[in-house]
């Protein structure tokens, strides 16, 4: 009885593997060196749409201009981005890209590069040290700019708006930026704190937070007409503080057009449009300015790629 | 069993051995770059973090016990070293005991729940992972805390810790001397020492070890301070590398430590297992991140091989046993 629990287990084992080496083979028989100049990438993450389409745009651009493209991801992880940077540095790669875990602390995975006379390039999230030699990203003024002009057409000259943020992301900085300097120049009015200055309410990237706090801008505000959420977890939260405070009448206007997001401005509520990034284009551009580079032509520092509104009538 | 069949019983006897020496073929045939001595030297760095850790928790497995709060205290002690260092701007010596003892008083919390309260090891550091997690999420205010004090990257203690992170002497990492003297130690510790045949022998027959006089709770209680401190040192080290507190560190460390003593021989029903050979175990599980990540796989493809070859390695050591 002992005797065959046993040789049922060892069976079982050699399946097992049987089953694995089948799984770890399988794929890559296909690929072997090629000869090909080399371009690492170590994403911030692959399991979210925007990096799956960024990703698509950085594989498909680089396939089709020769390149042979080896793209890892960190998993929101510091020590896989530099681990990640090490097995690239393996493949005497013509050029990096790095979506950083950790925009401050990153110049030291930047240098392992650099020291190997490897240029660095940053896509959708800069480095603020190091050496690289550009930084790809959305035009996230232009976005801020473009929500503006919307919500213009929308609630009309003199409109009442404010704005719910995140503080300490540049990214959401410049959004907010491009959306007050804009609003301001198409004559929207802004909730004021205090100061007189254009206030904005800190919803922290949380769908609760950003409700409480929309809630209190609609119960101090009868005039409120519009609310710009910097993303679409915050727009989220503060749909719920809109409906909640029964003012289907103000404007909605969110960022980054998730899925959730594109979904809720089809159905035609008070959610009525979103800044939608490009991330295909992200990743495109990107391989494109590192062919360029490679070739010797001068490349700007910083280059933005142009978003686009959604709102449901594509 | 097997008495028959030597072939059978020499490859389920030597079961992590041949497993690793596939795995090792197989990226060296498979990997272009893996089998390069700059590679090689690579892994015992790499891993070197999860084998700190991996060394604390055997002691508490062998106990019978199982620790999951350890990555949490990573991320705990690496926010609290930060912000001490940030905002306090304590000489670094004074910072690194006071941040080892926040994430060692983890441990004592743990070991005193399981000792005076009898709280399964398993709820007692769950909950201490999820309330370690969450007061550095808390004191880091949801983002992370840079070390930025002016010129402290030239203070000589500081220096001394980074440069135990991320540099190296005589062609070896400085962690990874660190990373071996501690398995050295803490191997020795469990082998030849009295307190290390009261580990095992608590884990064995906790009732018999008890009544001829073992005192089962201190045991138990200092393997826990112990595996909470040595993810303490591991959560300053990372500070130090990566320049901030990040409270998102060692996200799953602690089922990467709990895999190396497994695959290592260490039996989650306590009593037995061989710190030495969780250093190998948790090579393995390096070499095996290593590899695939050469290999360019995308990560769910990591994380499914990973479990896969896991669960084949313990399947050997269980066979085994019979």
């Amino acid at each position: 009885m002992k005797k065959r629990t046993a040789t049922a287990a060892t069976l079982l084992a050699a399946l097992g593997f049987v089953l694995c080496a089948a799984l770890i083979l399988a794929p890559s028989c296909s690929k072997k060196g090629s000869g090909k100049k080399v371009i690492g990438v170590s994403l911030l993450k692959e399991n979210d749409d925007f990096y799956k389409t960024l990703k698509k745009g950085l594989q498909e651009t680089g396939e089709k201009m020769g390149y042979e493209m080896v793209i890892l991801s960190a998993d929101t992880d510091e020590d896989k981005q530099d681990k990640n940077m090490d097995a690239i540095l393996l493949k005497n790669p013509s050029a990096v890209v790095l979506c950083p875990v950790n925009s401050r602390g990153v110049h030291t995975i930047i240098k392992k590069a650099t020291a190997q006379n490897v240029p660095v390039f940053t896509a959708d999230i800069a480095a603020e040290r190091g050496e690289v030699v550009a930084h790809i990203a959305s035009d996230n003024y232009m976005g801020g700019q473009l929500a503006a002009e919307r919500m213009a057409k929308l609630i009309g000259k003199g409109g009442l708006v404010t704005i719910i943020y995140q503080p300490g992301t540049e990214s959401v900085a410049a959004r907010v930026k491009g959306f007050v300097d804009k609003g301001g120049e198409l004559g929207l009015t802004f909730i004021e704190d205090t100061d007189g200055n254009v206030m904005q309410y800190d919803g922290n990237d949380d769908q609760q937070k950003s409700e409480e706090k929309a809630k209190t801008a609609i119960a101090g505000n009868p005039a409120l007409k519009g609310i710009f959420a910097a993303n679409d977890n915050m727009a989220t939260g503060a749909e719920a503080a809109i409906l909640g405070s029964g003012r289907g009448d103000i404007v909605l206007i969110g960022y980054d057009a998730s899925p959730l997001a594109q979904k809720k401005i089809d159905a035609g509520g008070v959610w009525k449009a979103d800044v939608m990034q490009n991330p295909y284009d992200i990743g495109k551009i990107t391989v494109e300015t590192i062919d360029k580079h490679i070739k010797g032509e001068k490349v700007n520092a910083v280059i933005g790629v142009a978003v686009g509104l959604y709102d449901g009538k594509k | 069993m097997g008495k028959k069949n030597p072939v059978l019983n020499f490859l389920i006897e030597n079961g992590m051995y041949i497993v690793m020496l596939l795995i090792f073929v197989y990226f060296a045939a498979s990997a272009p770059g893996f089998l390069t001595a700059n590679n090689l030297a690579r892994i015992p760095l790499q891993s070197a973090f999860v084998i700190l850790i991996a060394t604390g928790m055997t002691m508490v497995i062998i106990t019978g016990g199982i620790d999951l709060s350890v990555g949490s205290v990573v991320a705990f002690t690496a926010v609290i070293f930060s912000i001490i260092l940030k905002r306090y701007e304590l000489a670094v010596p004074l910072a690194v005991l006071a941040a080892l003892a926040a994430g060692s008083l983890s441990g004592v919390t743990s070991g005193f729940f399981v000792v005076k309260f009898r709280v399964p090891p398993f709820i007692a550091t769950l909950a201490m992972m999820t309330i370690a997690r969450g007061l550095a999420r808390l004191f880091a205010q949801n983002t992370k805390i840079f070390i930025e004090n002016p010129g402290i990257e030239k203070y000589s203690d500081f220096i001394m810790i980074k440069q135990v992170a991320v540099t190296e002497a005589i062609g070896i990492p400085y962690l990874v001397i660190l990373m071996l003297a501690v398995v050295t130690l803490l191997g020795l510790v469990l082998m030849k020492t009295r307190f290390g045949r009261y580990i095992i022998a608590t884990g064995g027959n906790e009732e018999a070890s008890r009544l001829s006089g073992v005192n089962v709770n201190r045991v138990k209680f200092l393997v826990y301070v112990i595996n909470a401190f040595l993810a303490a040192a591991v959560g300053i080290m990372m500070a130090s590398k990566f320049m901030n507190g990040n409270p998102e560190f060692g996200v799953m460390w602690e089922l990467d430590a709990i895999a190396a003593c497994v695959v290592g021989g260490t039996s989650l029903m306590g009593g037995k297992g061989n710190i030495f050979k969780v250093l190998l175990g948790a090579l393995l599980i390096g070499m095996l991140d290593n590899g695939l990540l050469i290999q360019g796989r995308s990560s769910e493809m990591i994380y499914i091989i990973k479990g896969i070859i896991i669960l084949g390695a313990v399947i050997i050591d269980q066979i085994k046993e019979r």
